[in-house]
């Protein structure tokens, strides 16, 4: 699925979106685990939460045919992409493991870049 | 010349009368085993549904439980895996699929067909309606658009024919008109559950109710580890002073693998249900084989009551996953 960083060519569908907020949530997952403070570990699970509360709404809302769930949908995509954005800039300092960090910005970056084509108004 | 036309006449109409009442004989025979396994295919899957929602009811109790901090509503707990209404849809789906079965069998003759057709009017009745509610729309809007047209379809064909069922001699057309609502709405169950954990490197990624229990249940399993990291001793520091006693420690440490393993049953029993609605639309297949031919439907029927009863094994481990 899309587990190589890369955004889908052409115009990404709703589960695009999906896979991307997954691959993020998985390798969040990873790194809450390998986090040795309650601090990294703290803020590691808002950010898992907020994902995870958007992966349901996904899965729950067809984007292309309603409207009021689209709105609700397209102002939460903007906020967890703001707070990804934050995360992006702590994570160095939240875990050690280089590779997950890599992995986390790189998620992060595919993961705003595909909300924005599947969700314009974010 | 004419005798013999009309005898010719006569013996072919007798011929295709004995192949359509030997047809009408097979489908018959075969008809009540149908519904029997159709039955309880769908008693079975209903209970999944009731009791994987329920499982994570419990589990999400254990959430609020550990994560109170005094700030929410604890009537949005009861939101679950699947809310009242969404829950509802399903089990009301399943309930037409039940008396679809239970009239083809009353009209291979059996006893009480005036009860019969008023519980059908009564269902045929709520599954039309169900089709035009907002919770049926994004029930079938969380599969892709052309399964769920297909879905919203099939489901109002359902209900049309439970209202409308009145003749008892045109059993294998009304089998026939029937089979393409009875894949789409099998079709519709499968997209519905759809998949999750299908790549060990990527558990999380995959689609539709697989994928947010299993996302839930990792929230819940990380509230719960939060909640033992958040309560153990400092160094120095000692049970009662806001931390845990061993033993208490120990008790909710041992609750993660547990957490684990209620996920993955009740993922399972999600897949299980998909093999024996899968299994359930075969069997309405092979059916409408033995009306236009004279198959022997056994062996079919045999998989999905073996489909349904694994089912009923997984669903009823979960009780024992607490």
């Amino acid at each position: 699925m899309g587990s190589q960083n890369v955004v889908p060519a052409g115009q990404p569908t709703v589960q695009d979106l999906n896979d991307a907020y997954s691959e993020l949530l998985n390798d969040l997952n990873d790194a809450y685990w390998a986090a040795s403070s309650m601090d990294a570990k703290d803020q590691l699970y808002g950010f898992i939460e907020a994902i995870t509360s958007l992966v349901t709404q996904l899965n729950a809302a067809d984007l292309t045919s309603r409207d009021a769930a689209y709105s609700a949908l397209a102002v939460q995509v903007a906020s967890a992409n703001k707070q990804l954005g934050v995360l992006q800039k702590q994570i160095n300092s939240l875990i050690n493991r280089i590779n997950t960090v890599a992995k986390i910005i790189a998620d992060v970056d595919k993961v705003v870049a595909i909300a924005a084509k599947v969700v314009p108004a974010v | 010349m004419a005798i013999r036309l009309g005898q010719s006449a006569l013996l072919l109409s007798l011929l295709v009368s004995l192949a359509l009442v030997g047809c009408i004989k097979q489908v018959r025979s075969s008809v009540p085993a149908f519904a029997q396994a159709t039955e309880l295919t769908s008693t079975n899957v209903q209970a999944a549904f009731m009791k994987v929602n329920q499982t994570y009811g419990d589990a999400q109790q254990i959430q609020y439980a550990v994560s109170y901090d005094g700030k929410v509503d604890p009537s949005r707990i009861s939101a679950g895996w699947l809310s009242p209404e969404a829950l509802n849809v399903r089990l009301l789906v399943l309930q037409g699929l039940k008396q679809y079965a239970s009239e083809l069998s009353s009209l291979t003759g059996s006893n009480d067909v005036d009860s019969l057709n008023k519980a059908s009017t009564a269902v045929g009745t709520s599954l039309t309606t169900l089709t035009k509610t907002a919770p049926f729309k994004k029930f079938t809007g969380d599969v892709p658009a052309n399964a769920s047209n297909q879905a919203a379809a099939a489901v109002d064909a359902l209900g049309n024919w439970l209202i409308e069922l009145k003749l008892k001699n045109r059993l294998p057309t009304l089998i026939e008109k029937m089979d393409p609502s009875i894949q789409s709405i099998c079709t519709l169950l499968v997209e519905d559950i759809g998949s999750v954990n299908t790549d060990p490197a990527q558990p999380s990624e995959g689609h539709g109710l697989r994928q947010v229990l299993w996302d839930q249940y990792n929230s819940i399993i990380l509230s719960q580890n939060q909640y033992i990291l958040k309560n153990q001793c400092k160094e120095g520091e000692r049970a009662p002073a806001n931390c845990f006693t061993p033993e208490t420690r120990l008790a909710e440490i041992e609750k993660l693998p547990a957490l684990v393993e209620q996920r993955n049953a009740a993922d399972q029993t999600l897949q299980q249900v998909q093999a024996t609605v899968t299994q359930l639309g075969r069997a309405h297949t092979e059916l409408l084989k033995a009306a236009r031919t004279k198959e022997n439907l056994t062996a079919d029927l045999g998989d999905l009551l073996a489909e349904s009863e694994r089912l009923n094994t997984y669903y009823n481990s979960l009780s024992k996953k607490k």
